[in-house]
């Protein structure tokens, strides 16, 4: 039988805080991190309201200062958010084993500072404003700082992690654009699955609200500005984009029998989860809905759980028509005939879309909600308007629903759609061979 | 060995600076050639190191006219593409005929570079007139009135696994990892792993990258890892050689056909060899440098040979790192001696970075192709551009000229910056 994989730490920065504690209590108060921008915040996007991640201070986390100075913002947060994780895991000086811990990191390209790079800009520029590459090796390059590249490259998050935590199993970088941290909890899974370590710190960050970050969501035509009112929406008919926000998600996974030997707190077991390429040719919401039930299927097959016995679901929804109406139309076939419907939970007005720390984010909250058996608040009304016969999460009282399997659903339209099943820490349930 | 399935290597594809397709790259490397040259991609005379492995006449038309969108794909993707179909067409496969869900993808596609005339325009409409102040609300406004989103998206390393999703229609797994110097290695060794725990029965792997552009060159300028024999271009990359200086960056993709052993056997495929071992680990030691003692390197080899099943005894040649920096060189050395022990004088060792430079995300699967050639044809790649013995790097490292040799077992080592150590063996079939 396979070796069972839990979640015993995690370690969130969100727009809501910095910490498991101020999402937790957003999460249940119904309380967006969603913000208009003020004088602290770059000034330079194009939107007005953003999640923003204030008084994010590394330096009072991360003990070698100096190595601050080779990670930019995004990868700061991969840190931070590992060290948090780490400390919530319980996992004390000595009491990780090197050989048999590895980390696997969602990462892509990180937006150079603009500031940064102005002297060597303005050296190598013409005077009509071109770019003379000549002028940029023998009179730009010398402005910058010498481990400029090390600054930037995706994989110096795992790197910075695994010299944090003297992590010397398999070591990672997923690269999928918000997907590719849900690629790296899978194979963070199947990396303790398969026996190659015991522990895994599994996750990622995303910092795109400085300089020119932003511009190829606004490119992608995906971003909606809130600055003249109303609020994220997912699944509405209202819907009309996302709201992008900053954060760094990691999680601790862990072979359960050695999670059960040091005495750990156990979230959630990851009981299966699933993974399939889009690979279709003409997109529509029919078809890509097609997909995405495929995923879901396999992923509770994968767990032996079946559609009626699930409690909840973590909605992938970015708040974009498309991927919304495929994602409702599949929820609506998996699990539209259970007496008893699951609900519906959607991370993503409380935090915005989190990129490559998203897919972490909701893993961590479902698993939190499993642990502490109550609900968050959703912000949307009862009946979601593109999937009516379900319901938004409601916090009151102790939720029985939180006690039974959750699914948490990812995906971009046209690369991987990507589900995982959650289920509470007593669960008999082994996961089957496979995903 | 691991418990799985078996999986087997059966197509292999490859656009380098020695040839654009697998062939003319085997056979440059049989003939010793470099495919080292001046900077041809911008004008590089102003940078410390003005050399580069360029993949030369590459003609990307034909996939333009089937599929426009590709116009604005980037090289990274371009070469990926290329490599992956000459792979699929090796294989034999009636690629379109597998069910979509058993055949996925593991990429190790790197980043591109966004255009620097893009961003130089922005830039100088943002400096303030009078001092010539940069005034950074006003440059990110010109970045978005300029446009280029689309191509902020194309030079984003998920860009190329996307093409390739749609491209060759995978509904399988899809991956792509970015892990240096080490990734095609890694998207191989993960890639296997699928196949392994029956996810999958095929995947498309490998690698593609160039960071031959100001950005790349300036970065790595700036760390002080390329070589400045700017005056001798193919002689510039020596591993192991005492007056080596440091690598040259390379350009280029290479693809291999990772397949479960029973599905490759029934079709009757033409078997490369099997893929009996995978090491990974960390350094978690320091951001460029590896371990002084080579304590990752030698961790991820001895996890190898043990997940083969095979002892230092049974390999016959060994694809080493071997960047030509003076660090790696040596550390690689002392790891390699520390995990054969007496079995050392046995092993031939070549850097085939001497003549193809160093393609990063790339070079890992490229280098595996060689070691499953070198199997084929019963020939070890040379190091070329071995003239001075370094009392440090005394293995013996196939010098100039390659050399016949019945290969059992090879082994191709991959370690990137970030610490990242990946070794893979394979074993002739």
């Amino acid at each position: 039988m396979s070796r069972r994989v839990v979640l015993s730490g995690m370690g969130l920065i969100t727009p809501c805080g910095i910490g498991n504690a101020p999402l937790w209590a957003a999460a249940r108060e119904g309380r967006s991190g969603l913000s208009a921008r003020n004088e602290q915040d770059p000034v330079t996007i194009p939107v007005g309201v953003c999640g923003f991640v204030r008084d994010f201070q590394p330096q009072q986390f991360v003990k070698n200062r100096k190595s601050l100075k080779v990670m930019c913002r995004d990868i700061q947060m991969a840190v931070v958010a590992s060290l948090l994780a780490r400390e919530d895991a319980g996992l004390g000086e000595g009491s990780i084993v090197p050989e048999r811990s590895g980390t696997c990191i969602g990462a892509g390209v990180f937006e150079h500072d603009p500031e940064e790079m102005a002297d060597s800009f303005r050296a190598a520029l013409t005077e009509d404003g071109h770019f003379d590459a000549r002028r940029f090796g023998s009179d730009g390059m010398g402005q910058l700082f010498p481990l400029w590249l090390l600054k930037y490259l995706p994989n110096m998050p795992a790197c910075h992690i695994t010299i944090s935590h003297s992590l010397q199993g398999p070591s990672n970088t997923l690269t999928a654009d918000s997907g590719g941290t849900a690629s790296a909890i899978e194979e963070a899974i199947r990396v303790i699955r398969r026996g190659h370590a015991d522990l895994m710190f599994a996750g990622g960050a995303e910092c795109r609200l400085q300089g020119a970050g932003l511009l190829r969501y606004h490119a992608q035509g995906m971003l909606r500005d809130l600055s003249r009112g109303g609020r994220y929406e997912i699944f509405s008919a209202r819907s009309g984009g996302a709201v992008i926000g900053e954060g760094g998600a990691i999680l601790i996974l862990e072979e359960r029998s050695a999670a059960l030997a040091r005495g750990a707190r156990i979230y959630a077991e990851v009981a299966s989860f699933a993974v399939a390429a889009d690979g279709l040719k003409n997109h529509d919401a029919a078809e890509l809905s097609i997909r995405l039930e495929e995923v879901m299927r396999t992923a509770l097959r994968e767990a032996g759980v079946s559609p009626e016995s699930v409690g909840g679901i973590f909605l992938s929804s970015r708040g974009l028509p498309r991927e919304d109406e495929a994602e409702a139309l599949a929820i609506g076939r998996v699990f539209g005939a259970s007496a008893v419907k699951p609900v519906l939970v959607a991370a993503k007005p409380l935090t915005g879309f989190l990129g490559y720390a998203a897919a972490p984010v909701s893993l961590g909250l479902a698993a939190m909600m499993m642990e502490r058996r109550l609900s968050v608040q959703s912000f949307e009304d009862d009946a979601p308007y593109l999937a009516p016969n379900f319901k938004f999460a409601r916090p009151e009282g102790s939720a029985s629903w939180v006690e039974r399997p959750i699914l948490v659903h990812h995906f971009e339209e046209g690369l991987v759609h990507h589900a995982f099943v959650l289920t509470s820490a007593g669960a008999e349930a082994a996961p089957r061979s496979g995903g | 060995m691991n418990p799985g399935r078996r999986v087997v290597i059966t197509g292999l594809g490859a656009v380098t600076p020695l040839g654009n397709n697998m062939q003319s790259t085997w056979d440059a490397i049989r003939h010793s050639r470099s495919g080292v040259a001046r900077i041809t991609h911008f004008d590089a005379s102003g940078f410390p190191s003005q050399i580069a492995g360029e993949v030369k006449g590459f003609d990307f038309e034909s996939f333009i006219r089937r599929l426009p969108e590709l116009k604005t794909a980037m090289s990274n993707t371009r070469f990926a593409l290329s490599a992956c179909e000459e792979a699929v067409k090796d294989s034999g496969l009636n690629w379109e005929g597998l069910d979509s869900r058993k055949k996925g993808i593991y990429f190790a596609a790197g980043d591109s570079a966004a255009s620097t005339d893009r961003l130089a325009a922005a830039f100088h409409r943002s400096l303030i007139q009078n001092d010539l102040r940069f005034d950074m609300a006003s440059y990110v406004l010109e970045r978005f009135r300029a446009g280029g989103g689309r191509e902020e998206a194309e030079k984003e390393p998920a860009a190329t696994l996307k093409h390739l999703i749609r491209y060759f229609g995978v509904s399988g797994p899809a991956y792509n990892c970015l892990t240096a110097c080490a990734a095609s290695a890694q998207a191989i060794g993960e890639g296997a792993e699928l196949i392994r725990r029956g996810e999958s029965d095929v995947i498309l792997s490998g690698g593609s990258h160039s960071m031959i552009h100001p950005f790349g060159v300036a970065g790595f300028c700036l760390l002080t890892t390329l070589s400045t024999y700017n005056d001798f271009p193919e002689t510039a990359s020596r591993p192991f050689d005492a007056t080596r200086a440091g690598f040259v960056l390379a350009e280029g993709a290479a693809a291999v056909i990772l397949e479960e052993a029973e599905h490759a056997k029934r079709r009757g495929a033409h078997i490369y060899g099997e893929l009996v071992g995978y090491g990974t680990t960390a350094d978690a030691y320091r951001l460029t440098d590896s371990h002084p003692e080579g304590h990752g390197a030698a961790a991820a080899m001895r996890m190898a040979m043990k997940e083969a099943g095979t002892s230092s005894r049974d390999i016959d040649y060994m694809n080493a790192h071997g960047t030509s920096t003076k660090v790696n060189d040596v550390v690689e050395t002392l790891a390699i001696k520390k995990v054969f022990g007496e079995d050392v004088g046995r092993l031939w060792v070549s850097s085939t970075k001497s003549m193809t430079g160093h393609l990063i995300a790339a070079a890992g699967a490229v280098e595996l192709e060689f070691c499953l050639l070198a199997m084929r044809d019963s020939f070890a790649p040379p190091t070329i551009n071995y003239r001075h013995k370094d009392p440090e790097c005394d293995l013996d490292y196939v010098p100039n000229e390659g050399r016949d040799r019945d290969i059992r077992f090879a082994m191709s080592n991959s370690f990137g910056f970030g610490g990242q150590n990946i070794v893979l063996i394979v074993k002739k079939v």
